[in-house]
């Protein structure tokens, strides 16, 4: 029925059709009669007067069958206000109307769709970009299997402190649902899947709702602690006619970070001015390079060590405070310990291990003083334990530890007396000795095993550092699995260079958030490097589709060990502990018969690929091919058969 | 395994595919690759699972296991701590790896070849400490001696927990080296100084590195105190 002529226009057709019925050609009546064929004007209106009363029967489409501005449009200048540069998607058809949007009324710019096999990739790579952009990029997933796809990847993000904008659409009106997928493509609170951890959901019910609910989410994920949130993006909402309805797009509101209070900043101040060994441990404390600089100006203020966990590249590797390798017995003599931002502070002043029984013991003095500065402690969520073991420190401040750096700077600055500086200054030769020592130690620890195959991960490193060095590059995997050697030998001094893991350590993550970090990273002119282990790889390897089909400029060095090695180890702590089954470990932990073949896979989605590498003197050239088809804007894969670890 | 290229598909020591107690599941032999020209006991490091945490070259990870290159225990207590380890190694019983393949596994370790000077190796030579090579460590700055007791003492239990609880015990219960609890009864704090300074060969050297003899001062104080 049509909305402007309710039944008339219904009406008249039928009459028209009816007349149809009648008015047989009469060439065709005379074949059928056998009468000769007569010429004889049609009943019925006048083609006038089917014009004058409706409108138009022209062989244009009817206006109820178009939708002149769908409120998907809408949605899309949001996204345009919000400066969200791409959409990652799998195709999903509770989203076609704002994926239709997005290309055809946005232009399929700015954003850009990022087009995925698997939602748990589009999360990844808003994961991966927003940790190197510094703002974050959008995820559209389809209900609930979408979004359920997609929950360990927006998982991560949230552990790892990462804002992210999820929308996923939904069709909660359920008269509209076909019968069938509709309905298990429906849920009554589609945001409850994930609602454990994301920062803020809502499930607006109009296009304004959805204007004010989506600028409150956005400033909400980009307010540290940075976290994913997620909007419902209705079906109905998306799809129907938004009239001539006003609607009135909030701006941005950026919320400053809490920086702490004066008195408690005091506090601080006091402690590590009055302390004699103290620490400096930062996690995720650099939110960008003047959290870097900042922190380097404090540490170098009271020439005070640093141990980095790497959540984030807090310190430059080649400093001569930064004293990482160190931390077991830096821990254990400090007097004054500053935790900057710190995932774990019980996990670093104690010792818990993989023991039958599970003890636990102190690593730090039993005096020392220990503060600790995190956006997190206000923001401890029930069901998910990423808050980690309660700690009772002697300070505890729920503050972003980037903002309240320049507090504690002026604040240890104004009561350092002139002994005390001589005293601290006192100690410059010493701390830069222990920093070249701690990098020799490291350096004769690479050399061990140098010219082994499988090709030792120092050696890995190594030989890519020759190559990188100097160019505009920037880390994208975690370091922990190759032994930390980038941290340990590299030369890391911008904040870009390095991004840190997983967050959740939810296996997968690294392939599509290298392919989010790159986007960002070719933005500024830079490659990606990305070190994923063959088990995290097998999660998601059709993110190499999407590597390729965006031509995003990611080198990708497989640490191929052919396991999940950690579960090697743990199946034979298990088997050994039970006295049982000593060469039972294998079974269901490595990833052999047939060993796969990393570099016909990429090379199958259209990554330029090599490999297996066994031996040790072919990885200069094979690093070199890959480097020039990297720097092409192209990415590229080596697959490198490693030492475990 | 040197320089030999681990074989990407060959070198596989082939056993016959019977059913195993793991509902068919192939041999160990077949999953893991084991170079044909293995001695018995590269072997044993292998297929025992030794090379998880400790590499194949035995140059160990932070993540996984120390290096075993050099190994400075003695065979005693090399094969003690196989069997008790402390914290996360897993225990190595009779009954799972018989003496005589722990023998041999400890004859393998213990021909690991000497890693490359770092002089010799170009990536790595920019590192090298000069007046410190082949000395350089993870060493700290000296601490300065305490003047009253109580910091003397929180400087040992510290120097302890850092150097010697891995051994002795967090407790100083002892575990794959003797107990310390009764340290004050045995021996004269002269004598627990100077054990230290020159330990028996079951023991790593710690002095004069990593330890200063401020050091070793305040944790044979600690040790006397308990």
């Amino acid at each position: 029925m049509s909305a402007r002529f309710p039944g008339r226009r219904d009406f008249l057709k039928a009459s028209i059709l009816a007349g149809a019925a009648t008015t047989i050609p009469q060439s065709v009546s005379a074949a059928v009669e056998g009468g000769p064929p007569e010429d004889k004007k049609s009943v019925g209106p006048s083609s006038d007067t089917i014009q004058a009363e409706t409108g138009s029967i022209t062989s244009d489409t009817d206006d109820h069958l178009l939708v002149r501005r769908p409120g998907s449009d809408f949605m899309v200048d949001l996204l345009k206000r919000s400066d969200i540069p791409y959409v990652a998607i799998m195709a999903g058809a509770s989203f076609r109307g704002l994926q239709e949007s997005i290309v055809n009324y946005g232009g399929n710019t700015a954003p850009q769709l990022i087009v995925c096999p698997h939602e748990e990739i589009s999360a990844a790579i808003c994961h991966g970009y927003a940790k190197v952009a510094g703002k974050p990029m959008a995820c559209l997933v389809h209900s609930t299997v979408g979004l359920q796809h997609a929950a360990m990847a927006i998982y991560n993000a949230w552990c790892d402190r990462v804002p992210m904008m999820v929308l996923a659409a939904n069709t909660s009106n359920a008269t509209k649902r076909r019968p069938g997928v509709e309905w298990t493509h429906t849920a009554q609170d589609v945001a409850a899947m994930v609602r454990e951890y994301v920062k803020y959901d809502d499930n607006p019910v109009s296009l304004q709702h959805y204007a004010e609910s989506y600028m409150r989410a956005y400033e909400i994920s980009m307010t540290p602690p940075y976290e994913p949130v997620l909007i419902v993006a209705d079906s109905d909402l998306q799809e129907e006619d938004m009239g001539d309805v006003k609607l009135s797009p909030p701006k941005r509101a950026p919320v400053e970070p809490s920086a702490g209070s004066p008195s408690a900043i005091a506090r601080v101040a006091d402690m590590l001015v009055a302390a004699e060994d103290p620490l400096i441990i930062a996690d995720r404390a650099a939110r960008s390079q003047e959290g870097v600089d900042l922190l380097v100006r404090l540490a170098e203020l009271l020439n005070a060590p640093v141990v980095d966990q790497t959540g984030r590249m807090n310190m430059p590797t080649a400093h001569y405070l930064n004293h990482t390798g160190r931390q077991q017995r830096l821990v254990a003599s400090a007097d004054v310990i500053l935790g900057l931002e710190v995932t774990d502070i019980w996990g670093t002043v104690n010792s818990l291990a993989d023991t039958i029984e599970r003890d636990w013991n102190r690593v730090a003095r039993d005096d020392a003083k220990v503060i600790g500065i995190s956006a997190n402690y206000g923001y401890v969520r029930s069901v998910v334990q990423d808050a980690q073991r309660y700690y009772a420190a002697d300070l505890t401040i729920d503050a972003d530890a980037q903002a309240c750096l320049p507090q504690i700077i002026e604040a240890v600055e104004a009561r350092l007396t002139p002994a005390k500086r001589r005293v601290i200054a006192g100690k410059t030769e010493a701390l830069k000795r222990a920093h070249a020592d701690m990098r020799a130690a490291d350096a004769a620890e690479a050399a061990k095993g140098w010219d082994a195959s499988p090709i030792s991960t120092a050696r890995l490193s190594m030989e890519l550092w020759e190559q990188i060095k100097g160019l505009e590059w920037g880390l994208v995997s975690n370091t922990v699995f190759i032994s930390r050697w980038p941290q340990r030998l590299w030369d890391i001094d911008k904040h870009h260079q390095y991004i840190g893991g997983e967050g959740g350590y939810g296996v997968g993550y690294t392939v599509p958030a290298s392919v989010g970090a790159g986007l960002a990273h070719r933005e500024a002119g830079r490659f990606a490097i990305s070190i994923p282990g063959d088990g995290d790889l097998m999660m998601l390897p059709s993110t190499f589709w999407t590597m390729a089909h965006h031509s995003v400029p990611v080198l990708t060095l497989v640490h191929n060990n052919r396991a999940w090695h950690q579960e090697t180890m743990h199946l034979k702590r298990m088997s050994a502990r039970r006295n049982r089954g000593p060469d039972s470990w294998h079974v269901g932990t490595v990833i052999s018969e047939p060993f796969v073949d990393y570099a016909a896979m990429a090379r199958s989605m259209g990554v330029w690929a090599e490999g297996p590498i066994d031996d040790p003197d072919e990885l200069a050239s094979a690093i070199s091919r890959a480097l020039a088809v990297v720097r092409s804007g192209k990415p590229a894969l080596l697959d490198i058969l490693t030492q475990v670890r | 395994m040197g320089k030999a290229a681990l074989p990407v598909a060959l070198g596989l020591l082939v056993i016959s595919a019977a059913t195993t107690a793991w509902g068919g599941v192939s041999p160990l032999e077949n999953a893991i690759t084991v170079p044909s020209d293995a001695s018995p006991g590269e072997r044993l490091y292998i297929l025992e699972g030794c090379y998880q945490c400790h590499g194949y070259e035995g140059q160990g990870s932070i993540l996984s296991g120390p290096s075993l290159v050099p190994m400075s225990l003695s065979s005693e207590a090399f094969r003690a701590y196989v069997r008790n380890p402390a914290r996360a190694m897993p225990p190595y019983s009779h009954e799972t790896l018989p003496e005589a393949d722990l023998a041999l596994i400890e004859e393998y370790v213990r021909g690991f070849p000497q890693p490359r000077s770092i002089t010799d190796v170009p990536a790595l030579a920019r590192f090298a400490v000069p007046e410190r090579e082949g000395k350089a460590t993870k060493s700290v700055p000296p601490i300065a001696p305490r003047q009253d007791d109580a910091r003397l003492l929180a400087n040992g239990r510290a120097v302890y927990r850092a150097h010697c609880a891995q051994c002795h015990g967090a407790e100083l219960q002892g575990g794959i080296a003797p107990g310390l609890a009764q340290e004050a009864g045995k021996r004269d704090g002269a004598e627990t100084v100077a054990m230290i300074r020159n330990p028996p060969s079951t023991m790593p050297a710690l002095f004069p590195d990593p330890l200063s003899a401020a050091e070793v001062d305040a944790v044979a104080a600690f040790i006397r105190s308990r």
